[in-house]
């Protein structure tokens, strides 16, 4: 297992170098000019050019390449143009806030996929089984800002049960810290959720069917030693892979989540650096992303080789 | 027009007007009591009447008067909801749109009232010696939050920092300027190049924002602001991009600004989550509300400042027609004109709220606006008319700039100019290029705002050879551009007559199309006392505002 995590750890370092690479250029075809809009349109054009001068970007594309690779290999991965902050502390404050919500609404999306996925499946064919189905074919529908802006207005606002935006000042405890995430995270669970409760169906179903289930329940085995002993670990295998790419959508989907909730976190910040072509912010917005992807791809090997001895490297 | 649409904040014109007053004020304990500036001060100032939305000029001379009030002290967080971020605390180097995070942290030479009369603040006067020259008095007890005294030299040295510092987006304010001088501890001369009217009233703004002479020799002020202001920015509570915390300054020269002991400013991009923060209770003032956002803040019992901030236009760069050939002819940009129908622009894009007015100022702004200007241009059929007799009867094709955030406005132009049988290709850029695309000489027409703040700054930005509006250096506004400086040295009424004159000159010559006028609204919760918010700015200021009310 440790070979295993090794090996992939290796390959993770140039595949993040092609990515910061193919980022780095990519970025400047954004034809937002950065200069102009910190000035704003009043500015005239000699104070957009000295700004565009103070800022390096009139340097040639390599010049200001080299520049960036060279501090991002070390760890400096600059300052944001638009407020001066360091992007490192930017990441370390912004990270754990999008993490949090996008692992509370995976965790949302496995209990409450898994737990329909599963009594669909008991229930097969069946009415519990067919609400089942509608309901997640409606999750997978409805978009999650929606959902959210809902949540936001109905929940937040008009009855008041829970946060409606992310706190102004700074909280304090952990619940006050918890509290503003759940509505995120269960409107950013719901479409996972509903995908997972599908996948989980048609898994459990396939294993249900296999012979060795049959002889437990033959041999008299409760359902429920079946399923939880026997059935579920092997059902497991597409749920985790489907589970794995659900936390890349979930990345995906907490840009607008952070957006209608006001949280602090990565989506908000990459979403306005883009609109600005905040360029240091935009490169180390994606290389987290990329980052955080390529650590769930060996988790999810990982993970495979717990599950199925057969999968694990000699 | 203002409008503050509750009574209350209406009667709140009072004590704001009465806290500002204050704020010329010595004295450093909580207890102190307010005096008034001994220096007799005599300036322009412009007064708009809350109810009446009539609007005078007068000469203000600050009398000595010495008024007693107790001072409540400081009490609870102002928490302020912002659209944009903050780009720097540097003021030479920041926008309107993110004053509201230098305010707490810097102090003004000037400031505004409710009413949008220009009052003291580290000046406690102004006189214009000439056509060209301002004079500032200064008050002597001011100290920067790093212990620097503020004095006539200090000044100086920040006028001059403005002026030289590379990339300040209000370049054109100070590349007027020839000199700045020092006469004596507390007072200084500012001279420029051609009159400068509006120079106190920009004095309430960023570009009055006094920064320590410690850190005026290029040292970085992005995440460091160095005022002198009432509250003194806390880098460990505050958090880029997200929220900005300020507390109390004990050694500011005006309790009476410090309301609270705690301000912060936190930015909510979002529209509805803005609106959402104040609704629960999460934010006391909501800076950028829409207009179309107002009803439900209302609703809620939450109170409304609206002042009016900007006056909408299409501006006819080419008018030799050099790009397209149809806009030398007048009887085409006539045509434009008249496809304008200003009321169904206020609709579409103030939600009504705003007016379809012609003219620059609306009648909220009485020392500049002229009814005569007012009345509605839209006819559509003898806009076809014109086309018609111009060789374009079966159309027209022209070609126009858009960024994303003016969509709205061009969404409507197009619509307005199709009905007449002109048709608008449009000519996709982003944000922040319309200034440079127009400035440049790449766009025949552009639609464009003004910001309110006097008429010889708006007119100046058209007309003359070497307008940032004349890219071509056309020579068919020099006339007029004579009329202007012939005002910028006359008494208020000439010069509003003349204002008026030019403006309609620009209008007959087929330059100028209005498009009505739009504010700036906030909201702020009920308990909440003491709001101003003044021209030129989004978002109100903290100063003298309470939480306790």
């Amino acid at each position: 297992m440790l070979k295993l995590l090794a090996t992939r750890l290796m390959a993770a370092i140039p595949m993040m170098f092609l990515v910061a690479t193919l980022v780095f250029f990519l970025a400047q075809l954004n034809p937002v000019d950065p200069a102009a809009t910190l000035l704003g349109d009043d500015a005239s054009l000699e104070a957009i050019a000295a700004k565009r001068a103070a800022m390096g970007i009139d340097r040639p594309l390599i010049v200001q390449y080299g520049d960036w690779i060279s501090s991002a290999v070390t760890g400096d991965l600059g300052q944001n143009w638009f407020n001066g902050e360091e992007i490192t502390t930017e990441l370390r404050d912004r990270i754990p806030v999008t993490l949090s919500m996008v692992f509370g609404a995976l965790t949302i999306a496995i209990i409450v996929g898994n737990t329909l996925g599963i009594s669909a499946a008991l229930k097969a064919g069946r009415w519990p089984d067919r609400l089942i189905t509608v309901v997640s074919s409606l999750g997978l529908a409805v978009p999650n800002f929606w959902i959210s802006m809902v949540f936001s207005y109905y929940f937040g606002v008009k009855l008041g049960w829970l946060p409606a935006i992310w706190p102004t000042q700074r909280p304090d405890t952990l619940l006050e810290w918890l509290k503003p995430l759940v509505l995120p995270c269960t409107a950013l669970g719901i479409s996972s959720s509903a995908a997972i409760a599908r996948q989980s169906r048609s898994s459990m179903i396939g294993v249900l069917q296999r012979d060795y289930i049959r002889t437990a329940l033959a041999k008299g085995m409760p359902v429920r030693r079946v399923v939880f002993k026997h059935a579920i670990r092997n059902a497991a295998i597409p749920v985790v892979t489907l589970a794995g790419f659900q936390l890349s959508a979930l990345i995906g989907g907490a840009i607008f989540i952070e957006l209608v909730f006001n949280i602090p976190g990565l989506g908000n910040w990459g979403v306005d650096a883009i609109l600005r072509a905040n360029i240091p912010v935009i490169l180390a917005f994606v290389m987290v992303a990329a980052l955080t992807v390529v650590l769930v791809n060996i988790l999810l090997d990982l993970s495979y080789a717990w599950l199925n001895p057969k999968v694990r490297p000699e | 027009m203002r409008t503050t649409k509750s009574r209350m904040s209406r009667l709140l014109a009072v004590p704001v007007a009465l806290s500002m007053l204050a704020a010329a004020c010595g004295g450093s304990e909580e207890t102190a009591e307010t005096t008034e500036p001994e220096a007799a001060t005599t300036t322009e100032a412009r007064q708009v009447n809350t109810d009446t939305g009539e609007q005078t000029t007068t000469t203000v001379a600050a009398e000595v008067t010495t008024t007693t009030e107790p001072i409540p002290p400081a009490s609870g967080t102002l928490r302020m909801v912002e659209f944009s971020p903050v780009t720097t605390f540097n003021p030479a180097g920041s926008q309107t749109a993110q004053s509201a995070y230098l305010y707490p942290a810097y102090d003004t030479l000037t400031r505004q009232t409710n009413d949008l009369t220009v009052v003291p603040a580290l000046a406690t006067g102004w006189t214009r010696p000439d056509d060209v020259t301002w004079e500032f008095t200064l008050r002597d007890d001011v100290v920067f939050h790093d212990g620097a005294a503020f004095n006539a030299q200090v000044a100086v040295d920040n006028f001059n920092y403005h002026a030289s510092f590379q990339g300040n987006p209000n370049a054109a304010t100070w590349s007027n300027m020839v000199e700045a001088r020092v006469v004596d501890d507390t007072t200084f001369q500012v001279e420029f190049a051609s009159p400068n009217p509006s120079f106190p009233l920009e004095m309430s703004m960023v570009m009055g924002m006094m920064i320590s002479p410690n850190f005026l020799d290029g040292s970085d002020l992005t995440r460091n602001p160095q005022g002198s202001g009432p509250w003194i920015w806390s880098e460990e509570e505050s958090e880029a991009g997200v929220t900005e915390v300020y507390n109390l300054n004990p050694e500011h020269w005006n309790p009476a600004d410090q309301g609270v002991e705690q301000v912060t400013v936190t930015l909510v991009a979002d529209n509805n989550a803005r609106m959402n923060a104040l609704l629960t209770g999460e934010a006391d003032i909501m800076a950028t509300t829409r207009d179309a956002q107002l009803q439900t803040g209302l609703d809620a019992g939450m109170m409304q400042i609206s002042v009016p901030n900007y006056f909408p236009y299409v501006f006819i760069i080419d008018r030799e027609g050099d790009s397209n050939p149809a806009l030398a002819d007048i009887r085409v940009r006539q045509a434009i004109l008249k496809a304008m129908d200003l009321e169904a622009y206020n609709d579409s894009i103030h939600a009504g709220k705003g007016d379809g007015a012609s003219g620059i100022f609306p009648p909220a702004f009485g020392e500049f606006h002229d009814p005569a200007l007012a009345a509605s241009t839209y006819d559509p059929e003898g806009a076809r008319a014109l086309l018609a007799e111009a060789g374009y009867g079966d159309g027209l094709t022209i070609n126009m700039p858009m960024m994303p955030a003016i969509s709205p406005h061009m969404d409507i132009i197009v619509q307005m100019l199709g009905a007449v049988g002109i048709t608008v290709e449009i000519d996709q850029i982003n944000n922040g290029e319309l200034g440079p695309r127009f400035r440049s000489g790449q766009s025949a027409l552009t639609w464009n705002r003004a910001l309110l703040v006097h008429p010889a700054k708006d007119l100046g930005f058209w007309i003359g050879e070497n307008a940032p509006m004349n890219p071509f250096n056309l020579t068919d506004t020099n006339d007029l551009y004579d009329k202007l400086q012939e005002a910028l040295s006359s008494d208020p009424d000439t010069a509003k007559a003349l204002y008026s004159e030019i403006t309609q000159g620009l209008i007959d010559m087929g330059a100028l199309i209005p498009l009505g006028h739009g504010g700036q609204n906030g909201m702020y919760a009920p308990n909440v006392t003491g709001v101003v918010m003044g021209l030129n700015m989004q978002a109100p200021m903290p100063y003298g505002v309470r939480v306790d009310g």
